[in-house]
């Protein structure tokens, strides 16, 4: 917490308070008060939302709400300020706030003072700035680089607006290297803060094919989607939390490149048949694990990786698929994939997963490591079929080198639920029922 | 602090949802100034939706005339969070406690919850933390079954959980609870097929849990020793 000294006031600033150790950042919900309106110590002046838990944060001195800097339903990472009070002449210090200290033991702010001082104009589009001893401003985010990195930043050479530093002045210093010489086209004023509302996701997803995203201007800094930040997130989740080790298998599709050519199927139908029909045989990896809690499932809920384009990638479950055929699978498989294109899918459709298959391969890649969809223990990843020169045995024993077409079916598995040899024995099966199609 | 490390559970029967919000509230500012322990107050709701300040128009599907038509109250509450349905056999815990780190302790529910859950027969309730806050509360398979809900004023806590024990579960499909269009809703009758009444058992597992996770050795209070032992902490 800061404050500075303007004409006759104390500005004391409101931040966002730490509501647990998980947690770095809160949403505000509503504010009690407006700008101008008194507010006795303790007293809640704001509410904020952190996971759902509402919280009300109360006002750390008495005065009058000097200025709004974060308005309701924006998210802001903890420690920025999101207001100011003014405080009389400056002799009421900002008290640290504590849950249970009884609001009495606030020295009162002569009011008629704070009130005299102008309150600045509200700026509700301001980013969370304090103003330090040299007099200028920086954000939580400058101040944090700085202070990690020991760096003074009065020293620092200002490429913003007015002079401002930005993050990137202090990241610049950080490596060693000068901010951009050129002056830049005015920033828009939250550059600095990596937390902004979210740009609007296009409802419909793009064009497939990526096209190149021009980035580095200044005036567009580019920002994930909530939907790309939640991928990152659970799967930086998983691989933090899941001992992952991948598996790798040939198969030999030959059977069930013509059995598709007959049913009128995709090979994915097939591939989704055989694992369902192995994991039942092989319950470990039809399984959740949470933390000890190691849960096998009996219903096979067999989740389908499915592109969004650039926007992202859903995962619908198909629940109970060990009750459906190849053409049941076939047939749920595609009305799942359209309707989480035409984002229409319902919360229980890809909820309950117990093993998932992503089956990015129709561009040609023959292998991937994927990232297990916790709290499931594994996900087959199925590549491209690939007509490749084998070696083949005919009945005789007689070695040949044939033309088949072949794909790499890869298996990460969660080790802290199973060993190597059971996830080569799954995929082992999985292979040979593929190769028994005909 | 008084007696610590003491969990008042006080049972209060059916209570009236605006009701036993004060009662809440009264609680929580003794609680606040220390003059009682950490408190639960156990108890079911009549018939009633509580539509939070975030709660979207057409949460409610249907008209206002048929809601009542079904006797259910409509209350508006000063909270986040979305529209929630409260009614007979539903158990509902609000507990008044106070808390360092909200979200271990919104964590710390759900685990006593699913703990309660899995002796009552429910092999597979289980929470999610891993799919974010929207799937917070207890979930057996997709199907939800506990809700969970915390407000927290000065580092003590009001609101709390509901759990589906043997109530009608169809005025949750006359709204979209939670905000999460299509979430089906489960119960421990439904789960279990054992048939009711089963709160006042299910009643005791679940305090004993929620006593156990939050470290605390539980006493049952009558409602007059707790409004005595508040009424020394009102405000002036």
């Amino acid at each position: 917490m800061s404050s500075s000294l303007t004409e006759n006031a104390t500005l004391v600033d409101v931040t966002m308070p730490q509501m647990g150790v998980s947690v770095a950042e809160g949403t505000i919900v509503a504010w009690r008060i407006g700008v101008g309106d008194r507010i006795e110590a303790e007293q809640t002046i704001v509410e904020i939302s952190t996971d759902k838990i509402d919280s009300e944060v109360p006002a750390p001195v008495t005065g009058v709400l000097a200025e709004i800097l974060v308005e309701p339903d924006q998210t802001v990472e903890v420690g920025t300020v999101l207001g100011r009070i003014a405080v009389g002449d400056g002799e009421a210090a900002p008290a640290p706030p504590s849950p249970s200290a009884p609001a009495a033991d606030e020295p009162d702010a002569p009011a008629p003072a704070a009130a005299q001082a102008e309150p600045p104009a509200p700026a509700a589009s301001r980013p969370a700035a304090s103003k330090s001893a040299d007099g200028r401003r920086y954000s939580p985010v400058v101040q944090r680089i700085a202070a990690e990195h020991g760096i003074d930043l009065a020293s620092v050479t200002g490429t913003g607006r007015g002079g401002r530093v930005r993050k990137q002045d202090v990241l610049a210093v950080v490596n060693g290297t000068t901010p951009p010489a050129e002056a830049a086209p005015e920033p828009p004023m939250h550059i600095e803060s990596p937390y902004r509302p979210d740009p609007d996701v296009p409802s419909r997803p793009r064009t497939p094919k990526p096209t190149p995203v021009v980035t580095g201007s200044d005036t567009d800094p580019p920002i994930l989607s909530r939907m790309r930040r939640t991928i990152g997130e659970r799967m930086k989740q998983s691989l933090d939390t899941a001992a992952t080790c991948t598996t790798w298998i040939e198969a030999d599709m030959a059977g069930v490149e013509a059995a598709r050519a007959r049913v009128g199927v995709t090979a994915l139908a097939f591939v989704a048949r055989a694992t369902v029909e192995t994991l039942r045989e092989f319950p470990a990896l039809n399984a959740w694990l949470n933390g000890e809690e190691y849960a096998r499932v009996q219903d096979v809920n067999l989740g389908i990786a499915v592109s969004l384009g650039e926007d992202g990638l859903i995962v619908p479950v198909i629940h109970r698929a060990q009750e459906l055929s190849v053409e049941g699978l076939a047939a749920r498989i595609k009305d799942l994939a359209k309707r989480a294109r035409a984002r229409e899918l319902a919360a229980d459709e890809v909820l309950g997963g117990t093993f998932t298959i992503t089956a990015p391969g129709q561009y040609g890649s023959i292998m991937a490591t994927p990232v297990i969809n916790q709290p499931q223990v594994g996900i087959l990843d199925f590549e491209a079929v690939v007509k490749r020169p084998v070696v083949v045995t005919d009945h005789d024993g007689n070695d040949s080198i044939a033309i088949r077409p072949m794909t790499i079916l890869g298996m990460s598995w969660d080790h802290r639920a199973l060993d190597g040899a059971l996830a080569a024995q799954f995929l082992a099966a999985v292979r040979d029922r593929l190769q028994a199609v005909r | 602090m008084t007696s610590a490390g003491e969990l008042w559970v006080c049972r209060l029967g059916t209570v009236e949802y605006r009701k036993a919000l004060a009662l809440q509230e009264q609680i929580r500012t003794a609680r606040q100034s220390d003059a009682v322990s950490d408190t639960m107050l156990l108890l079911e709701h009549p018939r009633v939706y509580t539509r939070g300040r975030r709660s979207g128009a057409d949460e409610l599907t249907l008209p206002d005339e048929f809601y009542r038509a079904q006797g259910i109250e409509i209350v508006d509450v000063n909270r986040g969070g979305k529209i929630t349905y409260h009614g007979p056999g539903q158990l509902v815990g609000y507990p008044i406690v106070a808390v360092d780190d909200v979200v271990q302790y919104v964590r710390t529910l759900e685990r006593a919850l699913v703990a309660a859950l899995h002796q009552a027969g429910v092999a597979d309730a289980r929470a999610r933390p891993e799919d974010g806050p929207d799937y917070t509360g207890v979930w057996v398979r997709d199907r939800k079954i506990a809700s969970i809900g915390v407000h927290v004023q000065r580092g003590v806590t009001t609101h709390g959980w509901a759990i589906n024990v043997d109530n009608d579960l169809t005025p949750f499909d006359w709204v979209v609870a939670c905000g999460l269009d299509g979430v089906r809703m489960t119960s421990l009758a439904a789960e279990t097929g054992r048939p009711g009444p089963l709160l006042p058992s299910f009643s005791g597992l679940a305090v004993t849990s929620i006593a156990d996770a939050l470290d605390c050795v539980e006493r049952e209070m009558s409602l007059a020793e707790l409004e005595a032992a508040t009424a020394t902490a009102a405000p002036a």
